[in-house]
């Protein structure tokens, strides 16, 4: 029979194995016994010395076990085994640790999932890495602000070679009516390169046209495609027709992607009126009203399009003194914006709940872990009197570490001082097996070298 | 003790040993290391921690073979044999014994170095 199967089947008769070879064992020991017997020696002692020819039992059957090539499987089943009859035998710890577990797995997903959306998710736009937001650093208050006065926005676009595009981005909260519930809607009022700056992630439909934003702005929308799934049923024939937003109409003329939002609430945008003929006197140059977004050329880099923002601050500065004094431009990737205001707390707060899930679990099965130990050690004590093979006795001690993080047998503090000091820690974890191992007639010195470093003897 | 008798033996050996003991019959373990004592008037002595280990080492890789039958005085005990796979694994590994053994002799009988010299010189 092929080792293959050879192992399978026996994994399946794992008991009747077992018990195969306690009796071969017998088998062996009577026999040898009865050697010993027939040169003349008594009965007892020659099955003491048949015993003893056969040096530890325990062992014995761990080398078989390793012998036939399934003990790695075997041992698993039967430290699973041990550690469930552990915790069957504490269900008042059981419990505790593994609600302590659970809660913290909970928290942990519920967090993580915030930050995957807010923090790691990508934005959904083509190459979103290129995207960028612009700052106007405020010196009278020595502050940054995400609004630019459309006065400078325009004096930017026109002056700017390492940018492929600027769009102002107005957030608003209109009023939807019509079919349906009234509700309040996040959106956004944007010039008409927009959807050029976020690279057309229109799903329907088209963008602005050049003549809905100049002079009289057209009532025109483009949906987010939540709030189109969402109140519109996803029917694309909603593009062309028209909605009430504000109590105005305006004509859908396409819907965005899934997940194309900027900014990221924001379900529905409309363009920005700017009629040439009143800069000054609606939009002022000292008023910084309009946040905006731009996009990196092909051949910039942050960098360098930062020092051309610089150079051209400082032209403005030149050219406008009373309004632009030491007002700066700066840049910043878009996705560190995005998740910028919430970015630092929520890592923080992922890293808070990570480690207080830990040090619950630390603490709790900790202090659970230390009145436990005592009943493990005498445990343990049991296996050294017996003199168990060295891979049992460490299986155990690092199975039981690994199911109960709050396990302590005090080996560390134990190998500088010796058996002699207890510390908090390792009281429990060494008076026990000593004076057991002690009381079974084993040395205490054996004991503890045995404990600190087991090794065959 | 009866281990203090046991020749110490070289890795591999026991396998060979063990190979040879049942290829004069099917046997159960304590019989098979009996078997090897006699067979070596009582010289190699076979660790019984090590005797099932290899038994059960050697019946993994398809060269012995375990059925449970009876013991001459009739008790249930599980006894080994050869397989073709262990006979032919024999012949090799008796093969091999006997060059080690024949290499080992010329080193040990060598007196002088002299027995290298006219193959140092002519090539």
């Amino acid at each position: 029979m092929s080792g293959l199967w050879l192992r399978l089947l026996r994994l399946l008769r794992w008991r009747a194995s077992e018990r195969e070879i306690d009796q071969e064992l017998r088998l062996h020991v009577e026999m040898e016994a009865e050697k010993y017997q027939r040169a003349g020696v008594d009965s007892r002692e020659a099955r003491r010395r048949a015993l003893l020819a056969l040096g530890g039992r325990d062992r014995w059957r761990e080398e078989v076990r390793a012998a036939r090539g399934t003990a790695w499987l075997e041992d698993g089943v039967r430290d699973v085994r041990l550690a469930a009859r552990g915790l069957m035998r504490f269900p008042g710890f059981a419990f505790a640790a593994i609600s302590a577990i659970a809660l913290g797995t909970g928290a942990t997903t519920a967090i993580y999932s915030v930050v995957d959306q807010v923090v790691l998710s990508p934005l959904a736009y083509p190459e979103s890495g290129e995207l960028v937001t612009v700052w106007r650093r405020n010196p009278r208050v020595d502050t940054e602000e995400d609004v630019i006065s459309w006065p400078n926005f325009i004096d930017v676009r026109e002056a700017t070679t390492t940018l492929d595009g600027l769009a102002t981005v107005l957030p608003v909260e209109y009023t939807l009516t019509g079919d349906g519930e009234p509700e309040e809607v996040p959106g956004a009022i944007v010039s008409r390169s927009f959807f050029d700056v976020v690279g057309h992630p229109l799903a329907l439909g088209r963008p602005f046209r050049d003549t809905e934003v100049e002079g009289d702005v057209a009532n025109v929308v483009v949906l987010g495609h939540g709030l189109f799934t969402r109140r519109f049923g996803a029917d694309p024939s909603i593009v062309g027709r028209t909605i009430t937003l504000d109590d105005a109409t305006y004509e859908v003329v396409g819907v965005t992607r899934q997940g194309a939002g900027y900014p990221r609430d924001a379900q529905f945008w409309t363009p920005q009126a700017f009629p040439p003929d009143e800069p000054l006197t609606k939009y002022p140059r000292r008023r910084p009203l309009f946040p905006v977004i731009g996009r990196l050329g092909d051949a910039a880099t942050l960098l360098l399009a930062q020092a051309e923002m610089d150079a051209i601050a400082a032209r403005l500065d030149e050219a406008y003194p009373e309004t632009n004094r030491g007002v700066g431009i700066g840049l910043e990737p878009m996705h560190e914006t995005i998740g910028g205001d919430v970015r630092t707390p929520l890592l923080v707060l992922l890293g808070a709940v990570i480690a207080a899930t830990r040090s619950t679990l630390g603490s709790s099965s900790a202090s659970l872990g230390r009145v436990r130990s005592a009943f493990v050690a005498a445990q343990f004590a049991l296996a050294l009197a017996l003199l168990v093979g060295s891979g049992l006795f460490m299986r155990s001690f690092l199975n039981l570490r690994a199911v109960d993080p709050g396990f302590e047998a005090g080996s560390r503090t134990s190998r500088r001082h010796g058996p002699g000091i207890s510390t908090r820690s390792s009281r429990f974890g060494w008076i026990f097996p000593c004076s057991l191992a002690r009381r079974l007639s084993v040395s205490s010195s054996r004991c503890c070298s045995v404990s600190c470093l087991p090794g065959r003897q | 003790m009866a281990t203090d008798k046991r020749a110490d033996m070289l890795q591999g050996t026991l396998d060979l040993l063990i190979l040879h003991a049942l290829s004069l019959g099917p046997m159960h373990g304590w019989g098979v290391s009996q078997r090897i004592l006699d067979l070596s008037h009582e010289v190699l002595q076979i660790n019984q921690g090590s005797l099932y280990p290899a038994l059960h080492r050697l019946e993994y890789r398809g060269l012995v073979r375990a059925q449970w039958g009876r013991s001459e005085n009739n008790r249930r005990a599980k006894i080994y044999s050869l397989t073709p796979k262990g006979e032919r694994r024999l012949g090799v590994e008796h093969r091999d014994w006997l060059h080690f053994v024949e290499a080992m002799q010329r080193v040990l009988e060598a007196v002088t170095p002299s027995a290298l010299e006219p193959k140092g010189q002519t090539g």
